[in-house]
């Protein structure tokens, strides 16, 4: 079954065989053939030739995270059934950056006013979790659109706390 | 002895007081807030009580409530563990007004080392050295000037009313002093209402090491050697060790020496910290003392042997040390990280969720103290640590060697944690020879190299893999909605389970 890989930005067209022992597949000529032992949820083991390498794949939306060797590698498989109209992962489209929270917590405080201009890296919003506080900065360099919570606010992880929109060059 | 014990904490600390009074054939009973139903501590306690919302101040921080918990199960001894209540001389005096011990010291000196001036003001009396300065406020600038000359340029202004590296200014020269006092005035009156300011000679490449004291009510007191602790990370410590790689017998005696001193100062009993400044010079300086059981206890004892949460329950019921200095021997090298839920590649965010997988390390010399288990949901109102994760080895390089295996060992999925962060610092050159000063993290992180990417096998790997899982999900036979359907051919599932097995 042919398969596409989406790593970072990058598209790997991978052609793969489930075997009685594991995967036959071929990534760009190369050719791997695989033993895999499922050795809890989430967790494989896979024979490679001699070698013997655990790896972890967590789904996490879209994506799923795959562990190997210390390496975290954020993995979006497409597959030939599945329908190519994928959401638009990227949070900066069409001239403006969603800023969203990295974490549930505690909106303590708002540092920006909508219409005001950020720089990249710049705090937004001071978000309070587990006895610390932390700055939730701008992805890209603009305007603030709006401004999507309050100050006292619970959000939960992914919740949209600000749009940056770009500023057109004024010439 | 004690027949009922209630840990008035959470997380790993409570799982630690547990474990000692499991093996003393002590009863248990945990506390748990709205957030904590499901908690490891709650698990493995015999009993456990309800008290409050999720919020600290609401639940763990309600003296009232615990003592309640206390009388209502009949529990004879309280122990704090570290944090919430545990330097609270307000919650010691209830426990005693209600006659339930609390495992610690008396109200008396947790009041008197709680406080910056006149915990300096009692050790003086005892000629333990201190940063050389003032120990009462600056009032004019004059006065100012005079203290600064007589201690020598660098000094440090400190808010009298500050902590955690608020209201504070590093002084060059007297050029610069006026301005800085003005300054740093106004900035502790806007931060803590009060502007009062002293001064300190500042210490030059400081290096931040604790003495471990143990006193009982017959007046016996001993020190347990040090421990290392000057990786920090925003005044938080992330790595420690004992022995200090720049100890030596000489400096241990004379710091242990003084730390009795304090011992002596404060009419101190049970476990307790004094902590030390270590300059470039191996000049050292009292800079405070902890009336607890430290985060940090498990590397002392990993090399002592002694059991410290044990000794502090049976000094508590009132027996004697079971040792005294002279039985006091230090064996190996034992490291402790820190294993917090948060994002090391984002800023160091707390990462708080669900932990969907969990792969502890084992083997010769790993001991992982850890408050959580797979499927826990780790919550957003509390301190972030989930584990301390300890390698003991006879040797520092030893001991380095098996936090480095151990740290590749362990796997923690569904929230973030600092596991990576820690291998990279365990590979640098100047910690692998134990030269660091406070400022350590602060410079490595500017000056990290972010470690090499995946190499293309990896990432090939971590496709397959991707596409395994997925694959076997969809494919996968007999969900439990399923049932009504025609069952799953015996053969093509044993022959599935043969491929997966092999």
């Amino acid at each position: 079954m042919q398969y596409k890989a989406i790593i970072n930005g990058a598209t790997a067209e991978v052609s793969f065989e489930r075997t009685p022992a594991g995967i036959q597949a071929e990534i760009s000529g190369r050719t791997y053939s695989l033993e895999v032992s499922a050795v809890k949820p989430g967790i494989f083991l896979l024979g490679w030739g001699s070698r013997s390498i655990e790896v972890s794949v967590m789904p996490e939306g879209d994506i799923s995270m795959v562990t190997i060797a210390g390496h975290r590698i954020p993995v979006e498989i497409v597959d030939s059934r599945k329908s190519l109209q994928r959401t638009v992962r990227s949070s900066v489209r069409g001239g403006a950056a969603e800023i969203r929270s990295p974490m549930p917590g505690k909106i303590v405080r708002i540092l920006m006013e909508e219409g005001a201009t950020v720089a990249v890296g710049q705090g937004i919003a001071v978000m309070e979790a587990m006895k610390m506080q932390n700055e939730i900065k701008s992805a890209m360099a603009g305007k603030i659109g709006k401004v999507a919570v309050t100050e006292g606010e619970t959000v939960q992880a992914g919740a949209l706390i600000a749009v940056v929109e770009e500023i057109p060059e004024s010439d | 002895m004690f027949k009922k014990i209630l840990i008035a904490n959470r997380g790993e600390i409570a799982v630690r007081v547990i474990r000692a009074c499991a093996e003393m054939r002590i009863s248990t009973v945990a506390v748990y807030s709205e957030a904590d139903r499901g908690a490891l501590h709650v698990r493995m306690a015999d009993e456990a009580v309800f008290i409050g919302p999720a919020p600290a101040r609401e639940s763990y921080l309600v003296i009232d409530t615990i003592i309640r918990a206390a009388k209502h199960t009949a529990a004879d001894a309280i122990h704090p563990g570290y944090g919430f209540l545990a330097e609270n001389a307000a919650f010691a005096q209830a426990c005693a007004d209600a006659a339930i011990t609390f495992i610690g010291p008396s109200p008396k000196a947790i009041a008197l080392m709680g406080s910056k001036v006149e915990s300096r003001r009692a050790v003086s009396r005892f000629g333990v050295p201190m940063v050389p300065g003032t120990v009462d406020p600056v009032e004019r600038d004059e006065e100012a000037k005079s203290i600064a000359a007589s201690v020598g340029y660098p000094v440090m202004l400190k808010a009298s009313a500050g902590g955690g590296g608020k209201g504070l200014r590093l002084v060059r020269s007297e050029a610069e002093l006026s301005e800085a006092l003005r300054s740093t005035r106004a900035e502790a009156m806007a931060a803590f209402g009060d502007s009062a300011v002293y001064i300190e000679k500042f210490v030059v490449e400081p290096r931040h090491i604790e003495i471990q004291v143990f006193a009982d009510n017959h007046g016996n007191a001993v020190y347990l050697g040090e421990r290392e602790c000057t990786i920090q990370r925003r005044h938080q410590k992330v790595i420690e060790e004992c022995p200090s790689p720049v100890m030596d017998a000489d400096l241990r005696a004379r710091m242990g020496r003084s730390a009795l001193d304090v011992v002596r100062a404060a009419d101190y009993t049970n476990a307790g910290t004094v902590e030390f400044l270590v300059d470039r010079d191996r000049q050292f300086f009292f800079l405070e003392m902890n009336t607890r059981l430290q985060v940090e206890h498990p590397v002392t004892e990993m090399v002592t042997g002694f059991d410290l949460v044990k000794e502090q329950i049976r000094v508590a019921a009132g027996e004697k040390l079971g040792f005294s200095q002279k039985d006091v021997a230090m064996n190996g090298c034992a490291i402790e990280c820190r294993v917090y839920a948060e994002d090391p590649e984002n800023n160091f965010f707390p990462s708080p969720g669900t932990i969907r997988l969990l792969q502890t390390p084992a083997g010769p010399g790993i001991r992982d103290d850890s408050g959580v288990y797979e499927g826990w949901t780790v919550p957003i109102d509390y301190d972030p640590l989930i584990s301390k994760l300890v390698a003991w080895g006879p040797t520092r390089n030893a001991a380095m060697d098996r936090m480095q295996r151990a740290l590749r060992e362990y796997r923690v999925e569904g929230i973030k944690t600092n596991l990576n962060f820690f291998m990279e610092v365990l590979t640098d050159s100047e910690f692998r020879v134990g030269k660091f000063d406070t400022g350590f993290i602060e410079k490595w992180l500017s000056n990290r190299t972010p470690p090499g990417p995946p190499s293309r096998e990896e990432v090939d790997l971590a496709i397959l893999s991707a596409i395994f899982a997925d694959f076997e999900r969809t494919n996968s036979p007999a969900q439990p909605e399923t049932i009504e359907k025609p069952p799953v051919s015996l053969w093509k599932t044993t022959g599935r389970r043969a491929g997966l097995r092999r």
